[in-house]
């Protein structure tokens, strides 16, 4: 990476980044429980107090934060990385408050997973079905809406931050025409955020209309919809949409999960009076490609096993659209039922398995590797079999018209093994606590990439309750590292550690210096 | 590696030549189990003879009538490489047709394909059923396989620039550089040499552990090769001895071992052993491997058992060589994963086993350590180190390419085994191993299981992958893109041609 354009500053350090940032999202998080808590009063639920006292101590925390601390004139990538970890730390765990106070999960480690599960947009659930019947319809509401807070967090970070910081690779992709930050909407974070915000506003609300329009009712209209536009896929009914077994709303949920797996410059220039952009982004070409290509097969493959071709078809666009932009709603009715992928031939499911790496497109919601990093990686893999035949040519790597710089491609590539390498020592981790190798492996894939299922034991009808507490934990702290594209969790560690270190052994010169 | 100056005009064809020298090993070896067979009189010599003399005859004759070309293309060094392999399963699927020791064609060729490519799959489910001739030639397939590989390595890969991917020069410690000769039929030789000598090493370890002198030179076949097929269907439980265990673990760890660092070893060059990077990364994973396995699934009944089997299983796995001493496919789910994490890994870079391997795993993470900090300080510039010494960039950006094609290799290969019906855990564990050349895998390919009862399409996938594991992908890769492309190709010349005339 080149010069970032934030400024260097050469030695002061400012910690109130990462306070400022925690107490601004603390308070939104308040706000966000005072409204679940009038919900559960509309709805005539049994926590409005347990809410409002969430409410309390998030706001109470979040205000000393935030009128305590500034942002510093300079700031330095590093504390940005810093700053952003923290903010959903701090959030995942007000966000549990809710679910501790009102009763519904009486362990401590199981609400932080289920708020980890929340914010990171995965929708991966410790609750059965016996807890749905239980739960105070505030308290799910504030399930639901744990993703929409989120989903707003992600695209700042995805369009505005991380870009800017050239996490991953992607800040330096000036190539990919709307790409994910060619034309920056706005030099500054501050309007970026809310010219997008502007849109995700817009598409939750014409979400919920279109949910109402078919008969489910504004509470699960809205609930739907706040883990529709964040790509979450938490559902407000235990059998997720399988409980409402309607082709029309499953349509209407493909279709949005398509809109907020894909990019949200994309969509904002379009609205702007550019529909072109979509047709010239190669990655959305390939994003709709992979799908309609993977819902091709697996149709194919399940009209092989024996299932109905509508039943097919249906089940196989919903699942792998829901698994491609890693949404993770499930429209089984019930286990074993033709929506339960988690028994669909092996073949149909390794094909669900590849899209779990994959997920949706650059600067979305969404989680996965990235359709824009598969292809960078899809173009290595190729340029080395034609310098396998011709070892002196020169190749550059292509997104869109402009060759990609040799870093950025190097970036991108540490970016997808580092992931990759994240995501195998889990599953090994996950299997050696005694998960079986399906269920361990994919748990840490879903995990990952934000999906919410997994396969075997932990399949859409099931719930991560399968898993022990530490592996739920290991499972939690990679879907914060996923949802942070990996690179800020590992470098705000890398940081710490190498804090520590000069701390210890200030007297030993650095060796990296040279 | 032609002999100039003889009588008659000779074509310079580099395929030719090589499966020539290819064909006259194949035949020579034939006929060496011919003479075996002669011992214990099982009747197969006849069949060994009538495939193995025709080789003979034909091997010679190419060999006599082509030369090597001066300048090889990448192009046909890989095309060579491809070739030269496949003439060899060839010819052993029809030694086996013609003794009847596997009398259907696929589990013939899958046999001969596992052989070559030093995989433990095998379609026998009784090997003591047959003769010993037909059992000598079997773990010869892999003898000849693990260095055809090796040699794929050392004469095929530096004319692709790859030279033996980044860390061939980082692999060979400073001390044993004047091992890389100008002259790749030297290197070639010493390297057949230290083999040769590493196997005699290996039949002597297993002659001391009181094994029949036949088993011992056949185990220690498959065993320095990272082979993996067994004269018995119990592989080593066959023997109960302990001894013999750590004999394996041995013989096994030389396998995977680089030969470079144990010509250093055999030199008594100590130090250059200590200095090795990737040696002690080798060690590490074995070690690893063997305490977590013996924690977490204490497979043995006391202390000494636990840690004999689990250091056979993890040393096996890291090799890639496939022999076994308890029967993993029971156990639990953890050490499963675990093993084939091991073979995803792989042997040293310059040995004989499969896998990724080591030192391309940790060019990996220096590569991983070079990304993540210059995040951290964008102007300072980072390099990439293999065991001390810097990488080029041009070779982290081929190592970054090769990567992702092992793991699209991987990923193919997966989806491959789930179309042909296996199961999730057996898809991807079984891409992974076969691809690795290591074998067995948890599921249905498990442990001592024969892949007789496999489906054709499975098969293929395997064997395909096995290929591609041995040949370090490029070869498959490039012969499967010369096949779907020259169609295209084809057309686009027509067309212009058409173009021109009208």
């Amino acid at each position: 990476m080149t010069a970032t354009e934030v400024r260097m500053a050469p030695s002061r350090r400012l910690p109130s980044v990462w306070l400022h940032m925690v107490g601004l999202s603390l308070l939104f998080v308040a706000a966000g429980m005072v409204l679940c808590a009038l919900i559960d009063a509309v709805r005539s639920g049994h926590a409005v107090g347990a809410l409002m006292a969430s409410a309390g101590l998030s706001a109470a925390a979040g205000a000393l934060c935030f009128r305590g601390s500034r942002i510093p004139a300079d700031i330095r990538p590093k504390e940005v990385f810093i700053a952003v970890s923290m903010s959903w730390l701090a959030t995942s765990a007000a966000g549990a408050l809710p679910f501790l106070l009102s009763g519904l999960i009486g362990r401590i480690d199981n609400a932080l997973f289920e708020s980890i599960s929340g914010f990171t947009c995965t929708g991966s659930t410790v609750l059965s079905s016996a807890d749905f019947d239980a739960a105070s319809p505030g308290v799910l509401f504030w399930r639901q809406l744990t993703q929409w807070f989120g989903g707003m967090g992600i695209i700042v970070l995805a369009i505005a931050v991380l870009p800017f910081l050239g996490v991953g690779g992607l800040g330096l992709i000036r190539a990919e025409a709307p790409g994910p930050t060619s034309d920056r909407l706005a030099p500054r974070v501050k309007e970026t955020a809310k010219r997008l915000w502007l849109v995700y506003l817009g598409f939750t609300a014409l979400s919920i209309a279109a949910l109402m329009a078919t008969g489910i009712g504004w509470f699960d209209s809205a609930g739907l919809a706040a883990a529709l536009v964040s790509t979450g896929g938490f559902a407000p009914e235990a059998a997720s949409v399988g409980a409402y077994d309607s082709t029309i709303v499953e349509l209407i949920l493909v279709v949005g999960m398509i809109y907020g797996g894909a990019s949200f410059t994309l969509h904002y220039n379009a609205l702007r009076g550019r529909p072109g952009v979509y047709a010239r982004s190669s990655e959305f070409r390939m994003y709709l490609g992979l799908i309609l290509a993977g819902t091709a097969v697996v149709t194919l493959l399940l009209f092989n096993d024996g299932f109905g071709f509508g039943s097919a078809v249906r089940s196989a666009l919903f699942n792998v659209v829901t698994l491609a932009t890693s949404c993770g709603f499930g429209n089984a009715t019930a286990a074993g039922s033709a929506g339960d992928f988690a028994v669909w031939a092996p073949a149909a499911q390794v094909v669900l398995l590849l899209f779990m790496w994959v997920g949706g497109m650059t600067g979305s919601t969404s989680g996965g590797i990235k359709v824009l990093r598969a292809q960078v990686m899809g173009r290595v893999a190729w340029r080395e079999v034609i310098r396998a035949r011709l070892p002196h040519v020169v190749h550059p790597i292509k997104q869109g018209s402009e060759p990609l710089a040799e870093p950025v491609v190097n970036r991108i590539g540490g970016f997808v093994m580092l992931y990759f390498l994240i995501v195998i020592s889990s599953a090994l981790f996950v299997t050696l606590a005694g998960t079986d190798v399906s269920s361990g492996l994919s748990g840490a894939v879903s995990a990952m990439g934000n999906m919410g299922p997994a396969l075997g034991d932990a399949g859409p009808t099931s719930n991560f309750g399968i898993y022990s507490a530490p592996e739920r934990a290991l499972l939690a702290a990679l879907m914060l590292v996923g949802r942070l594209e990996v690179f800020p969790m590992t470098l705000a560690v890398v940081a710490a550690l190498q804090r520590f270190r000069s701390a210890t052994r200030r007297w030993v010169p650095h060796r990296t210096g040279s | 590696m032609s002999q100039r100056g003889r009588s008659a005009p000779r074509r310079p064809s580099a395929v030719g030549s090589i499966c020539g020298l290819a064909l006259t090993v194949c035949g020579a070896g034939l006929l060496a189990s011919a003479a075996v067979d002669l011992t214990d009189g099982a009747g197969d010599a006849p069949g060994l003879l009538a495939v193995g003399l025709p080789a003979v005859a034909i091997g010679v004759v190419a060999r006599n009538r082509s030369a090597l070309p001066e300048h090889v293309s990448p192009r046909s060094a890989l095309r060579t490489a491809a070739v030269a392999l496949l003439t060899m399963i060839g010819t052993s699927a029809l030694a086996y047709l013609a003794t009847r020791a596997i009398p259907a064609v696929d589990e013939s060729i899958i046999e001969s394909t596992a052989g070559f490519t030093t995989t433990s799959l095998t379609v026998l489910g009784n090997p003591e059923h047959q003769g010993n001739g037909i059992l000598f030639w079997r773990a010869l397939t892999q003898w000849i396989g693990g260095f055809a590989g090796l040699a794929t390595v050392i004469a095929v890969l530096p004319f692709l620039g790859v030279g033996g991917p980044a860390p061939t020069k980082a692999k060979v410690p400073s001390g044993a550089k004047h091992l890389y000769s100008p002259h790749v039929r030297r290197i070639l030789r010493q390297y057949l040499e230290l083999y040769a000598m590493l196997t005699a090493l290996g039949t002597l370890l297993y002659l001391v552990g009181g094994m029949t002198p036949f088993d011992a030179v056949t185990y220690a076949f498959t065993t320095i090769s990272t082979g993996g097929f067994a004269n018995h269907a119990g592989s080593f439980t066959f023997f109960d001895s302990p001894t013999l265990e750590w004999m394996g673990v041995a013989g096994m760890f030389l396998g995977g071992l680089s030969l470079a660092l144990a010509w250093c070893a055999m030199r008594g060059r100590h130090q250059v052993l200590l200095r090795s990077r990737e040696l002690a990364a080798y060690c590490g994973l074995i070690a690893t491997g063997t305490v977590l396995i013996a924690v977490i699934e204490s497979p043995g009944a006391g202390l000494a058992e636990t840690l004999r089997l689990s250091a056979f299983t993890a040393t096996s796995a890291t090799s890639t060589t496939g022999h076994w001493a308890a029967d993993w496919a029971t156990w639990g789910s953890g050490p499963q994963l675990l093993i084939v994490a091991l073979v995803g890994v792989g042997a040293m870079s310059g040995s004989s086993g499969g896998g990724f391997r080591v030192a391309r795993a940790m060019a990996m993470l220096s590569f991983l350590r070079r990304e993540v900090v210059t995040q951290l300080r964008p102007h300072v510039t980072h390099l990439v180190r293999v065991g001390g010494e810097v990488v080029d960039e041009r070779m982290v950006s081929r190592m970054l390419g090769y990567q992702v094609l092992f793991l699209i290799t991987a990923a193919a290969g997966m989806l491959g085994l789930a179309l042909s019906g296996a199961d999730l855990v057996t898809a991807t564990a079984g891409a992974v191993s076969a691809l690795a050349t290591f074998g067995p895998a948890p599921g249905d390919l498990g442990v001592g299981r024969n892949i007789a009862g496999l489906n054709d399409e499975a098969l293929l996938v395997v064997g395909t992958l096995m290929f591609a594991g041995r040949v370090e992908l490029y070869p498959v890769i490039d012969g499967l893109v010369a096949a779907t492309t020259r169609p295209l190709h084809l057309a686009r010349q027509a067309r212009r041609r058409r173009r021109a005339d009208a």
